[in-house]
């Protein structure tokens, strides 16, 4: 245990011990620190979140229920949505099934503490990529067509995809997630809740109270979530072709955000 | 014992337990009852069954505790009587075969069935009451509570008041009710089995998939008048503290004392003056750890639980519900901003009902 | 009777019994004693299993959020599988193998005085039949998607459907778990009833048929008929479970409520099949150590009887609020309150029974006598749940898990420390060591007591079952520390196992050697030799002279009258 150096008295052997002890216990704390989240989180999402998401985030599909990827998306959209969902601010309406099933679990975040450590674990942490694996048809050209309206999804979600995590305000842009994690299926679904007032309400409609919400990012005017709500309705004007349409433009963004249609990018 | 002294004081016995039991019934009756006592803890008799409900409850266990007790005393008595007390302690015998031997088991016996029909008579009177009647009441007091994995949604009819027409007011997870109003609610499931229980109330219904159940509840506290009573109840503790602070001339705690009645006659309670209840609970309602419990947190605090009372998923402990009793004119308040420009808009096709099943035909429509 | 019929069955196979070894009972056997071990092995294993589960929910419950030792972090779905299985195992995997299996098989042959059972390879199989049945419950544990967690009662739709419970697997391995607990019981049922029936020994009359062997026969009886409408309901869950078929899906014209009724029409005798074994426990014990003749035998089998016919027809006070027609919970209640009257009198008749005694207290007299106190609270709880107006309040809350664990524990628990410590020198041939008794007595009765009382006052302030974490529910905070009690009472009652446990060891090591008859009983088990050997009565069958209960009979100079004495 000396490593072959002599000359240690017992008192200092001690002294080394526990220097060691510390050091891991520090370290630990100190990793924690830089990570953001400690043990304790992931034994928590291990426990709670991995049941329907998977230990990965990739996700699963048990029965009839198909749980999202959650994997690869960044900690500060993470943050928001679990604030969201735990101060009914998403998951709230009534035939957002779903979303009413998040909305329960989240409360088994009882802190602000382990919403910031939990966004963190997933955003920092959980960062697989999911098998390429397409659902959901649609026309490639026509998807590309809507994604690419600039007053629309390219604007803020990028011609990478990749989304923005930086506020730009004075010029229309706004912070929004990366689509290259994501399920079809699941983008497909959150367009229609978006459309259907499911998803996005602003702060002071839900359940007709003011949200107890004190982020300053989701009470801005750019909430995010509310602008998807009003982004739907000028990216999807017809109703008789809204359906195909959602469909066209997340076979669009599912496939080409793989690499997996020769599409040219557009600059911004 | 002889045979004949067995009997006669098997008779005897029969008799001081029916005396003795007659004199309890009569003190418990006139004494206790009338007292309203709420044996559930904390939980207020917040409907106008749980009244019934709860002197069921005190009914039953001042009946059966007499056995209980009863049985229990002679049991350790026996225990305590015949133990052994040297090595070659004989015992006696006692076949149990003869006659005047058996009574001491079957003359106790008739006592205990008269107490169990008067318990059969009593439940059926409270279950009768609960669940086979449906006060009537006006359309607009009908609401539709829909259990999924893992929510409450609460339907309500809306401005217009009848149900299921495009101004109903959908809330989830949170119940608002008028005080004194007699209330309607059918009663189904999404999914799975859940079960809409309200313990202030005392009911509870399990919600079947397929199935509309119909219910009732009429809230009898509103939250106001609770918050009125906590309120009474520090202004008294802040005068007794008053005066015992004048009485020992402490000029401080006189001051404290001031503080606290003059915060409790504006509507708010400070620790010191709270009574029981409130003090038990106010550090988990203070929720921003002032040491005052302002308007907005004693009515948080007015509020009863929802819970879900039939396992239902890795959700199910997750499924709580909070429900508020309103004055008449608060009611109108919280449904003015619910309403309009604020409400939550469902789509066409969350209106499909499940086929309609009424509790029982013999509950008048 | 049949005596030469069991001469002949006198085969020495391969896996013959040549007298007790550790090894025996690796290995099937068609010896009654090796089976009845077996049985009461598993049993230990698998209490152990549900004592450990109870642990680490009762841990969440205290401190809810902070990892279990040994356990680590318990998600919501933990949670569920833990009281889920918990309940399951204590019920199928505890009570029954211990109280009827082990019982039954050690103690019905050598009562009556037969050689063994009369079917004996049936036995056998239906042990390794429970043995399966155990390691499949146990695997559903581990299998992706984890255990099955809707509750011992396993309502569909929840538990026929994967997308609402989320553990495939899990729950079709539950059921199968069940189903084949269900055939091992009813293969041993055969042999209980059978060989009590028809292999008695000379001399040996019905009313001359220990109480004990009477109760595992009616156990038998009842649980035989009442299982065949559970185990249609579980084909049928498996079905909907893996065939798409729709029993309990109403989208496509099923009833979840058709479960519920298959499932306590069994559930309801179920809990008679363990309690009768339990009381025909206290029932030997109580005259032995009392030194009377047990108080009105004919009576004491009559209610029995009764009860089990009573058991039929209260099944549905389980669901009185769970949609049923509201008319129909009237008839329950009143029928329930029925059954409450012959278990009432059997109540009396034991403590009639120490009217007059000289009563030694012993470990196992200790154990009956709690038995008697704590179950009397536990069945005038029952009162409150059997009367529809207050189960309005009560039901799913826990003053039901009070209710049920105060005559559940003193079933399985209490019952079985008494059949353990009174037969212990049969079976083992040495004595346990009384102070150690007493102290695993008192150090598991006084926590049991405390956890169950603050139970039923939690019950009535509204919480209810199966929930992960009370501090969620706002009316329920302030009752934290009770919760926090209670875990430290049951870690408490654990630590007492441990005295148990090493009182076992010791004893079996370097224990007392025991007389065959150290209680100075009157019944025919304790006639052959210590740890029983092949053919139990090697020097004969006995002739039964007269009744188990003979203590004290006046004239005589010995205060006990063995059975098979003729003088």
């Amino acid at each position: 245990m000396t490593l072959g150096i002599t000359g240690f008295t017992k008192r200092s052997k001690w002294a080394l011990w526990m220097a060691v002890m510390l050091s891991v216990v520090l370290s630990r704390s100190v990793l924690a620190a830089e990570s953001g989240y400690t043990a304790r989180t992931k034994a928590m999402y291990n426990a709670v979140c991995a049941v329907c998401h998977g230990k990965d985030g990739l996700g699963m599909t048990i029965g009839n229920n198909r749980f999202p990827v959650i994997a690869g998306l960044p900690r500060w959209y993470l943050e928001n949505q679990l604030i969201l969902y735990k101060h009914d601010g998403r998951g709230a309406h009534p035939q957002d099934k779903e979303g009413l099933m998040m909305h329960a679990m989240v409360r088994t975040l009882r802190t602000d503490k382990e919403i910031r450590e939990m966004a963190a674990y997933i955003g920092n942490k959980l960062k697989e990529k999911k098998p390429y694996q397409p659902t959901v048809e649609g026309d490639i050209k026509n998807g590309k067509k809507i994604y690419e309206n600039p007053a629309t999804c390219i604007r803020c979600h990028g011609n990478d995809f990749k989304g923005k995590d930086v506020e730009v305000p004075g010029q229309g842009y706004f912070k929004a997630p990366p689509l290259t994690s994501l399920d079809d299926w699941y983008m497909l679904s959150q367009l229609k809740k978006f459309m259907e007032k499911h998803r996005g309400e602003p702060a002071q409609t839900v359940k007709g109270r003011k949200l107890k919400l004190s982020q300053q990012d989701i009470n801005s005017p750019s909430f995010g979530p509310a602008q998807m709500q009003a982004m739907t309705m000028v990216a999807f004007p017809v109703e008789a072709d809204r359906e195909q349409a959602m469909r066209d433009v997340v076979a669009y963004i599912y496939r080409t955000s793989r690499q997996k249609t020769p599409v040219d990018k557009k600059q911004p | 014992m002889s045979k004949e002294r067995s009997s006669t004081t098997s008779y005897v016995v029969f008799a001081a337990t029916v005396i003795t039991f007659i004199l309890f019934a009569l003190t418990v009756f006139s004494v206790v009852m009338p007292n309203r006592v709420t044996w559930m803890m904390d939980l207020p008799q917040a409907s106008s069954y749980a009244y019934h409900i709860d002197g069921l409850f005190g009914l039953i266990t001042y009946l059966v505790g007499f056995w209980f007790i009863l049985s229990e005393i002679v049991l350790f008595y026996f225990i305590f009587r015949y133990r052994r007390k040297t090595p070659d302690q004989k015992a006696e015998y006692v076949s149990g075969e003869e006659p005047h031997e058996k009574q001491w088991i079957s003359l106790p016996h008739i006592l205990v069935i008269v107490c169990d029909i008067v318990l059969v008579v009593a439940t059926i009177f409270v279950w009768y009451k609960v669940k086979q009647t449906l006060p009537p009441t006006k359309p607009e007091n009908v609401i539709k509570v829909i259990g999924q994995q893992w929510a409450w949604t609460f339907q309500y009819p809306g401005p217009d008041k009848v149900l299921d027409t495009d101004d109903d007011v959908y809330c989830v997870d949170e119940l608002h009710l008028k005080v004194d109003t007699v209330y309607h609610f059918k009663l189904s499931s999404k999914d799975v089995l859940h079960c809409f229980s309200i313990p202030a109330f005392r009911i509870k219904q399990d919600s079947v998939p397929g199935r509309t159940i119909t219910g009732w509840f009429e809230p009898i506290i509103s939250g106001e008048q609770q918050v009125a009573r906590w309120l009474d109840g520090a202004i008294n503790v802040a005068n007794k503290q008053l005066e015992n602070a004048g009485k020992s001339k402490n000029t401080k705690a006189e001051m404290t004392a001031k503080k606290a009645l003059q915060s409790a006659k504006d509507g708010k309670i400070r620790k010191l003056v709270a009574t029981d209840y409130v003090r038990r609970v106010f550090d988990q309602y203070d929720t921003n750890g002032d040491g005052v419990l302002d308007g907005g947190e004693l009515s948080e605090m007015s509020g009863y639980d929802i819970q879900c009372a039939e396992i239902c998923g890795i959700g199910h402990g997750l499924m709580k519900g909070r429900l508020y009793v309103h004055s008449e004119s608060e009611y109108n308040k919280w449904q003015a901003s619910v309403t309009g420009k604020n409400a939550i808009k469902v789509s066409g096709a969350g209106k499909k009902e499940a086929p309609s099943v009424s509790l029982s035909e013999s509950v008048p429509q | 009777m049949s005596n030469s019929a069991q001469k002949t069955d006198h085969e020495h196979s391969a896996h013959g019994y040549h007298g007790f070894s550790w090894k025996a009972l690796f290995w099937p056997s068609t010896n009654h004693f090796i089976i009845g071990l077996q049985y009461l092995f598993t049993g230990i294993f698998m209490a152990c299993v549900g004592v450990f589960m109870a642990y680490v929910f009762r841990m969440q419950l205290a401190w809810p959020g902070t990892e279990v030792p040994l356990f680590g972090f318990v998600g919501p779905g933990d949670y569920n599988t833990m009281v889920t299985i918990h309940g399951t195992i204590m019920i199928f995997w505890v009570a029954m193998p211990v109280l009827i299996a082990a019982l039954g098989n050690f103690l019905i042959p050598l009562m009556i005085g037969a050689d063994d059972m009369v079917f004996p390879r049936l036995n056998c199989l239906s042990y390794w039949v429970f043995l399966l049945s155990a390691i499949i419950l146990v695997i559903s544990l581990f299998v992706p998607g984890g255990g099955f967690g809707g509750g011992w009662t396993a309502y569909p739709p929840l538990s026929a459907d994967a997308s609402y419970s989320l553990t495939k697997w899990g729950q079709t391995l539950w059921v199968l778990a069940v189903a084949l607990e269900f055939v091992a019981f009813l293969m041993g049922g055969i042999n209980f009833v059978t060989t009590t029936m028809n292999a008695r020994t000379k001399g040996m009359k019905m009313y001359d048929i220990p109480i004990l062997v009477w109760f595992i026969v009616i156990a038998s009886i009842l649980f035989m008929i009442s299982v065949g409408p559970l185990i249609a309901g579980a084909v049928m869950l498996l079905l909907d479970q893996l065939a798409g078929t729709a029993f309990y899906n109403v989208a496509q014209g099923g009833d979840p409520l058709l479960w519920q009724h298959l499932f306590w029409f069994f559930g309801h005798p179920e809990v008679y099949v363990v309690l009768l074994p339990a009381l025909g426990v206290c029932a030997e014990i109580i005259p032995v150590f009392a030194r009377k003749k047990l108080f009105a035998y004919k009576i004491i089998l009559y209610t029995a009887f009764a009860t089990g016919i009573l058991s039929f027809v209260v099944w549905a006070h389980h669901q009185f609020i769970a949609g049923i027609d509201p008319r129909m919970a009237n008839i329950f209640t009143v029928t329930t309150l029925l059954i409450s009257i012959p278990i009432t009198e059997m109540m009396f008749v034991y403590i009639a029974t120490l009217y007059g005694g000289a009563i030694d207290f012993k470990t196992p007299m200790l154990w009956a006598l709690a038995f008697i106190a704590e179950f009397l609270l536990g069945g005038c709880t029952g009162i409150y749940l059997g009367c529809t107006g207050v189960d309005i309040f009560f039901h799913d809350t826990y003053f039901v898990v009070a209710h049920f664990h105060f005559v559940f524990v003193p079933i399985a628990v209490l019952a079985v420390y008494a059949a353990f410590t009174y037969w212990f020198p049969k079976a083992s041939g040495k004595m346990l060591c009384e102070r150690l008794g007493k102290i695993h007595f008192w150090g598991t009765i006084i926590p049991f007591t405390v956890i169950f009382l603050l139970l039923f006052m939690l019950g009535m302030a509204g919480q209810h079952r199966r929930i992960a974490d009370f501090t969620q529910f706002p009316e329920l905070v302030s009752y934290q520390s009770v919760r926090q009690i209670v875990t430290c009472c049951l870690l408490v009652m654990i630590a007492f196992q441990t005295v148990f446990i090493w009182n076992v060891i010791k004893s079996l090591l370097w224990g007392k050697k025991a007389d065959k008859n150290p209680w100075r009983a009157n019944t025919l088990e304790w006639v052959v030799p210590n740890v029983p050997p092949h053919g139990n009565f090697v020097d004969g069958y006995p002739e039964v002279y007269r009744g188990p209960y003979e203590y004290s009979v006046k004239g005589r100079e010995k205060d006990y009258w063995p059975q098979n004495e003729p003088e």
